[in-house]
């Protein structure tokens, strides 16, 4: 079971090829291996990008078929392609809610039930932010990827990253008062 | 960058230093109380942050990645074939555009159109890698409509027009829809019109078998239809349950006696003609109330004709089609579960549609006792469906004769149009449109307008409503005033329009205007449609 206090990058980084192209069950076993690790990672990424389970769940889903055919096709899958990948159907489904949709039906319900306890107050603090501060530093802190990893994703040099969480966490001030969990 | 932001930045990624920056930044925090405040501060955000608890991700989450590369393995080598857009989208959508005065059968169509869109459900093929044909996909699909009985609630939201007469001005439009389903013959469906206010009430319709009972609440009507008539209006309600087909520009309507499957099946054979400038294509699976969706992009929505040249016998010079639809089919049952569309050129426009289902409960339907319904008055022969009389004829008496707004701030108005909706088999009128155009803002004043155009110039318009309970209570949240003899509410909407609502016996009366401020309103209506009833 994985640690909660434990960011992602300290697990084994990347899988393989699966084995001889077209062994199937091999890819199947690989695609099994990479869900045992970075399902919940994954899954808690998404959601707190997207602030809905439903698309969470569907993004993430999405995330490892495409893992499955990437793997079909003898390429290396590792945590920064699927986060990669991840984040651009996360951009998808940003974009189709701009076209339109309102506000995701689950929004509300994730904020109603996590504001009695810490967890919860962490949820509300990192929706205050705005979606890029927000992803920015939940893959920093939380899941506290390298910041060369989130510099690929994000298409920017590693510098540039660290230029972008110290921005971030001066906003994040603002937000959240060092002297007292006054939220 | 200079030396003090270089270790600002070192602070940003303080649990990442080499050792080397570490002694360098722990020598400069000595010396630097802004950094030492701002290192403290990042601590306890880092502290904080990482005290977030992740969720499981749903069970269901790994068991559909794993069943859909299942099935990706198991349909390798297959074609997708174009498939036809829903011909009763179409249909529906373009009654919604027919319809100029609001009256149930607005509601109903609004509704029809998400809700009927299940036909599209076997034109869904699976995600694959090689696509599937949806052919195939028919021929193992056990059913096309729901096989068990279920419960639903959902919620409409649209915008539209005031009427064709104000198509300029959007009016956000919601229904709420409870439905209980056995089959298409047998059915309870509740439609409660919340906004726009003036509209609000309930229209109730129970198909049992031969025989189907309809109640609105507005009116207090109740009618009954039975036999040819019953099965009729069946059919069309079955359309709003989704059941069966209907028509469009390309695709021909499906027989009663017709399975969905066949029709289907010669759709794809080539055997019926279809538009080749309908498509309808699978975008992939969602999920929606905790359900895996299949999710269908389809268009257009309707057809039309381009008015130049569109005089070729028999048929349209130049067709332009409109709008685009995305629909959620429960994998499952077939069921829509969410539907969204939009038709922002057509006259008048309809805008941000959206139907959702917001709870469902399967094999529990409408129960025997919910089948015998009764209403609360005697009810009448034939559908209460409304015929609507356009063009400019006087006020008819029973409501208010609106007059113009003469003398009020503003230069002369004369009427541009006026709407009644009556309804069968008294005749009554139960609704009015009455619209005055300020005259030195129209050139077109004595001409009776096309059907859609829009209004233009200032405008008074006053819409009349039977409601034999009163005057809606989202109206009664206004500011109130005396108007006259009559006890009215007044407000303003966020686009600059101005609004007065009143109430006299079973009829509402909302006047409203874009230029006429609030006191003019009060001052129109005591001296017009209040002072009548002293």
């Amino acid at each position: 079971m994985e640690d909660d206090n434990c960011g992602v990058s300290m697990h084994v980084s990347s899988v393989g090829q699966a084995g001889v192209l077209g062994d199937v069950e091999a890819i199947r076993e690989a695609l099994t291996e990479l869900m045992d690790r970075y399902e919940r990672p994954l899954y808690n990424f998404l959601l707190v990008l997207l602030r809905d389970r439903d698309a969470a769940q569907d993004c993430a889903q999405d995330t490892f078929i495409r893992a499955f055919e990437h793997l079909r096709q003898g390429r290396e899958v590792n945590v920064g392609w699927l986060y990669k990948v991840a984040r651009n159907r996360a951009l998808d489904e940003f974009r189709h809610r701009e076209r339109v949709e309102r506000e995701p039906a689950n929004y509300e319900a994730l904020d109603e039930n996590f504001t009695d306890d810490r967890h919860g107050r962490v949820q509300f603090a990192l929706s205050q932010l705005s979606s890029s501060d927000r992803e920015l530093l939940y893959l920093f802190d939380v899941d506290r990827l390298d910041a060369a990893e989130i510099g690929r994703m994000l298409g920017v040099r590693r510098g540039t990253v660290h230029v972008r969480v110290f921005r971030a966490r001066e906003r994040f001030r603002h937000i959240y008062n060092p002297q007292g969990d006054n939220l | 960058m200079n030396s003090h932001a270089s270790f600002q930045h070192m602070l940003a990624r303080r649990d990442r230093l080499t050792a080397d920056e570490e002694i360098r930044l722990a020598l400069h925090l000595e010396q630097c109380s802004d950094c030492r405040e701002r290192a403290s501060a990042w601590d306890h955000q880092i502290t904080f942050l990482r005290s977030f608890r992740r969720e499981n991700p749903p069970s269901e989450l790994r068991a559909h990645v794993l069943a859909a590369v299942d099935r990706r393995e198991g349909e390798r080598g297959e074609t997708r074939r174009p498939v036809a857009a829903n011909g009763f989208i179409v249909a529906a959508f373009r009654r919604i555009g027919r319809l100029n005065v609001r009256s149930p059968w607005s509601a109903l169509a609004a509704v029809s159109v998400a809700v009927g869109a299940v036909v599209l459900a076997p034109l869904v093929s699976q995600r694959a890698a090689t696509p599937v044909s949806a052919y195939q996909l028919l021929r193992s699909s056990a059913q096309t409509m729901p096989s068990t009985p279920y419960h639903s609630t959902a919620t409409v939201h649209f915008q539209a027009p005031e009427s064709a007469m104000l198509s300029g001005h959007l009016v956000q439009h919601a229904l709420a829809v409870t439905l209980s389903a056995n089959n298409v013959h047998h059915f309870r469906m509740d439609v409660q019109t919340v906004r726009p206010a003036l509209d609000g009430g309930t229209l109730t319709i129970v198909a049992n078998g031969s025989r189907l009972t309809e109640y609105d609440t507005r009116t207090n009507t109740a009618s009954v239809t039975t036999g040819d008539g019953a099965s009729s209006l069946s059919s069309l309600y079955g359309r709003v349950l989704g059941l069966q087909g209907s028509l469009s520009d390309g695709l021909p309507p499906i027989a009663p006696d017709r399975s969905i499957q066949r029709y289907l099946a010669s759709l794809q054979s080539g055997t019926i003609p279809t538009d080749t400038h309908h498509y309808a294509r699978e975008i992939g699976q969602q999920r929606v109330l905790g359900r895996t969706a299949d999710v269908v992009k389809f268009a257009p929505l309707v057809t039309g004709c381009v008015r130049h040249g569109d005089d070729a016998p028999g048929g349209c010079g130049t067709p332009k089609w409109s709008g685009t639809g995305t629909v959620w089919i429960d994998h499952d049952t077939h069921l829509i579960l969410k539907y969204q569309a939009s038709l922002p050129d057509r006259q008048p426009e309809i805008e941000n549609y959206v139907y959702q289902v917001t709870s469902l409960t399967l094999d529990t339907g409408v129960s025997p006792q919910e089948l015998t319904y009764q209403p609360p008055v005697n009810t009448v022969s034939g559908s209460l469906s409304a015929r609507e009389v356009s063009g400019r004829p006087a006020v008819r008496a029973g409501l208010f004769a609106a007059p113009a707004p003469a003398g009020i701030a503003g230069a002369p108005t004369s009427l541009r149009d006026v709407q009644q909706v009556t309804t069968p088999p008294s005749g009554q009128v139960t609704a009015v449109n009455a619209l005055y155009l300020q005259r030195r803002l129209s050139s077109r004043l004595d001409t009776i307008p096309n059907p859609g155009e829009p209004a233009h110039g200032h405008y008074l318009y006053i819409e009349q409503r039977v409601q034999v309970h009163g005057l809606p209570a989202a109206l009664r949240r206004g500011i109130p005033v005396a108007a006259g003899a009559c006890r009215a509410w007044t407000g303003s909407n966020t686009d600059g329009q101005h609004w007065l609502a009143f109430a006299e016996g079973s009829k509402s009366v909302l006047v409203m205007s874009d230029s006429l401020p609030e006191r003019d309103l009060v001052r129109y209506v005591a001296e017009g449609l209040c002072r009548e009833k002293r």
